[in-house]
């Protein structure tokens, strides 16, 4: 207990002194704000394409590409190949009496983006009648469904807001004509929204396509993945690969995000360090300015565990502070900023995850900048100190 | 040169706070050279994108007919149309995807920065399975002149199976691009072989013969397929590359961003130890200034101070940058290591952000200095 008070004391008398060393201090706060600023915007990047690309996606549903595919692109599934998967057991029934299913078609649409006037391919699904059954987490905002058959697509809200031209009513360009956009559609998990949504025969007899790209299924529940997994692989009418949506989705992301990822803890990485360096700075000449101070503390009985704390507290707090602000300003700067990257939608996300992780980094800098400089403060002989001038 | 070692006892008075500030900016300027790398990379991605090189890709993602690359050869204005077609597969495992362009013995004709010979290119056309790899690719997976390679695709061949096999004819390098990562085989063969999607293609490579028509020309080839089945999208290599990498999340923006962050950080840090250190040497520059020296001659000491530790650090944070790229670029991923290049210019820009951030972090001190009167700094006041 005198050990604890001892500290609090020790750390009450070093934190009042601090705003004579206001100028130094200003090197934590700023080094460390923009460390975390820039390991917190780089980073806001890769959580906001992590979002839209892989937050869709549930464990209890599979997909189903054919053989060798890596993607939905390179995979074709033939009408008698759904027609086998539909019939596989492990497939939840729908309101509809109906197993959960989509087969979907892929194309492609030109749009302009409306940020700096470029265009960018985005894709096109045509889907089956049960798929708002399969996705519950998609709905209609305005607007109404496509009707089968007609050329009308619905278009997702991060689409809506990052392309010209994608209001209810607008005509677009798309095969066999200006297809027609009967609404909005929003998803509750905000993924998978930078997509066109339309129906998938009206899609394949307009692009002259005979074979589905993919299949979706709702599982029975998430555990029977394995046994409709085997069913399908053990069928000899077909020759598909089958994943867990989740893991379809992430392996999806995968290379595109690595690379962001490793971008972003490059940057946070080295500016983290030049900026620990600043702290050692910073609390060496601290511990300088208040070498008197300390001294006197351990002459009247503190111990060195006490200077310790009070020097680490320090530079934590100053550590705390700077890396509040660079998370603070990056939250400003990027926060929901809209970017199109390789084709989806993406609004960059300072998650609260992430500014704490950018924080708890800081704070471990600042520990690092402040024990040496801590050590060197208890360990010297308080005699000298008293006399030096 | 005299002063050298004046200027030198100066760093060294204080050897930790000289060090660790030597440390912030070693690092900090191997990241401004990582950053200006990249920025230079994308530079280089916009220079290299030629004007009278066109691509026409399917409008909606459908396949397009073969024929269309006949038809666009007899468009005004283009020289050579050559036709191919993508096929996805991977090697070996799933995580190493590559995407096989089966290609015409022309598409080397419209590529010349492709580095191939032309018995190179006649030992291609004679043989069905022969491929031509990219050194992003060989060097990645090992892979020699003569080598049978094996790629696994979603394509059927008309033996059934899923695997597809290449014989390495050559190893060619990209003109532009040290280690870009291309595979391309026989689209005759290919065609022959698949069960699905025969007579298609995904996309045609256009040269003109004058870069100033390209948008008029890709407009006149688009025209030409506006009301068929299959309708068609042309765009010129460098409008393709403005797009993509504004695509790249601005990165450019975000390069600069950070590279502006970190000089901040650097003037404040570095500006903070000068002025330290200058307040702690005010009773010697007043003994310097009773001894003769003039008010400019301690002004410059100042000055040579902060030159002498920022040029320092920031030359051997720049070079540690680049000898340590050269050491890993064998080991980053396919691609990655033409998207960062060192050139002595950006290096030389890199010196000169060290020189700006020596002269402002020196600023502050030397007014202090100016404004010392030598009476009071001499007693101590």
């Amino acid at each position: 207990m005198d050990f604890l008070r001892q500290i609090a004391t020790a750390i009450r008398l070093g934190l009042s002194s601090l705003p004579a060393r206001f100028g130094t201090s200003l090197v934590i706060v700023i080094g460390m704000a923009c460390a975390v600023g820039a390991l917190v915007s780089v980073l806001s990047l890769s959580t906001g394409f992590l979002k839209a690309a892989t937050g869709a996606g549930r464990t209890d549903r599979a997909i189903i590409l054919s053989q060798g595919a890596i993607s939905e692109n390179g995979s074709s599934l033939s009408r008698a190949e759904i027609a086998a998967i539909t019939g596989t057991p492990d497939i939840r029934k729908g309101p509809s009496g109906r197993q959960l299913a989509s087969a979907d078609m892929l194309g492609t649409v030109l749009l302009t983006k409306k940020t700096d006037g470029f265009s960018a391919f985005v894709p096109v699904r045509g889907v089956g009648p049960d798929f708002f059954a399969l996705h519950p987490e998609i709905r209609v905002l305005h607007g109404r469904k496509f009707q089968p058959g007609k050329y009308e697509v619905l278009v997702g809200e991060a689409a809506q807001t990052a392309f010209a031209g994608q209001t209810e009513g607008s005509r677009i360009d798309l095969p066999q004509g200006r297809w027609i956009v009967t609404g909005t559609f929003k998803s509750t998990t905000g993924a998978g929204e930078s997509q066109m949504l339309t129906d998938a025969p009206t899609l394949m007899a307009a692009m002259r396509s005979r074979a589905y790209k993919s299949m979706t299924i709702q599982l029975a529940s998430a555990d029977r993945f394995a046994a409709f997994k085997n069913a399908l692989t053990s069928n000899p009418a077909l020759s598909v690969d089958v994943s867990r949506e989740t893991d379809y989705l992430a392996r999806q992301a995968r290379m595109l995000n690595n690379a962001l990822m490793i971008v972003g803890y490059l940057v946070g990485g080295i500016m983290g360090l030049g900026a620990m360096f600043g702290a050692l700075n910073t609390m060496y000449s601290a511990v300088s300015a208040r070498r008197i101070e300390i001294a006197t503390l351990r002459a009247i009985g503190f111990g060195g565990g006490a200077v310790i704390w009070s020097v680490l507290a320090e530079s934590l707090l100053l550590a705390f502070l700077g890396a509040s602000i660079g998370a603070a300003i990056a939250w400003a700067l990027f926060n929901n900023n809209l970017q199109v990257l390789s084709g989806t939608v993406i609004h960059l996300a300072v998650t609260p995850g992430l500014a704490v992780g950018g924080i708890v980094f800081a704070c471990l800098l600042g520990l690092i900048g402040g024990f040496f400089p801590a050590i060197r403060a208890a360990r010297r002989p308080i005699a000298e100190a008293l006399r030096a001038t | 040169m005299r002063y050298l070692p004046l200027i030198w006892a100066g760093l060294i008075r204080r050897p930790v706070r000289s060090l660790l500030t030597f440390l912030s900016i070693f690092v900090a300027f191997i990241l401004f050279a990582l950053l200006g790398g990249i920025s230079a990379g994308l530079a280089h991605v916009r220079e290299a994108s030629r004007l009278d090189m066109l691509y026409t890709t399917p409008r909606f993602g459908a396949p397009l007919p073969y024929a269309y690359a006949g038809k666009i050869a007899a468009v005004p204005g283009v020289t050579i149309a050559a036709p191919e077609t993508m096929m996805r597969g991977y090697y070996r495992d799933p995580k190493n995807p590559i995407g096989v362009q089966m290609v015409r013995p022309d598409i080397f004709a419209a590529h010349d920065d492709i580095l191939v010979t032309k018995a190179q290119i006649a030992a291609f056309a004679a043989n069905r399975s022969a491929a031509i790899v990219g050194v992003g690719f060989a060097r990645a997976y090992g892979w020699k002149v003569g080598d049978k390679v094996s790629i696994t695709s979603a394509t059927l061949s008309a033996n059934g199976g899923r695997s597809w096999t290449f014989d390495i004819i050559a190893i060619a390098q990209d003109a532009d691009y040290e280690d870009l990562p291309f595979f391309v085989a026989n689209y005759d063969y290919f065609d022959q072989a698949r069960l699905t999607d025969k007579g298609t293609i995904n996309m045609v490579s256009v040269r003109t013969n004058d870069p100033t028509r390209s948008a008029e020309i890709s407009r006149a080839i688009d025209a030409l397929f506006a009301n068929s089945p299959a309708p068609t999208r042309t765009i010129s290599e460098k409008a393709n590359q403005q797009s993509s990498t504004q695509a790249l999340g601005d990165v450019d923006v975000l390069t600069r961003t950070v590279s502006s962050a970190v000089l901040f950080m650097l003037l404040f840090l570095t500006g903070n130890t000068m002025m330290q250190s200058v307040r702690e040497r005010i009773p010697e520059f007043a003994v310097m200034r009773t001894l003769g020296f003039s008010d400019a001659g301690t002004l410059a000491l100042v000055f040579a101070e902060a030159l002498l530790l920022c040029a320092l650090a920031g030359a051997c944070g720049l070079l540690a940058a680049k000898l340590g790229l050269s050491l890993v670029r064998g080991k980053l991923p396919i691609g990655m290591s033409s998207l960062v290049v060192f050139s002595w210019t950006g290096m030389a820009i890199g010196f000169a952000f060290a020189l700006a951030v020596a002269f402002g972090s020196a600023l502050i001190p030397a007014f202090r200095i100016r404004r010392m009167n030598i009476v009071d700094a001499l007693a101590g006041r």
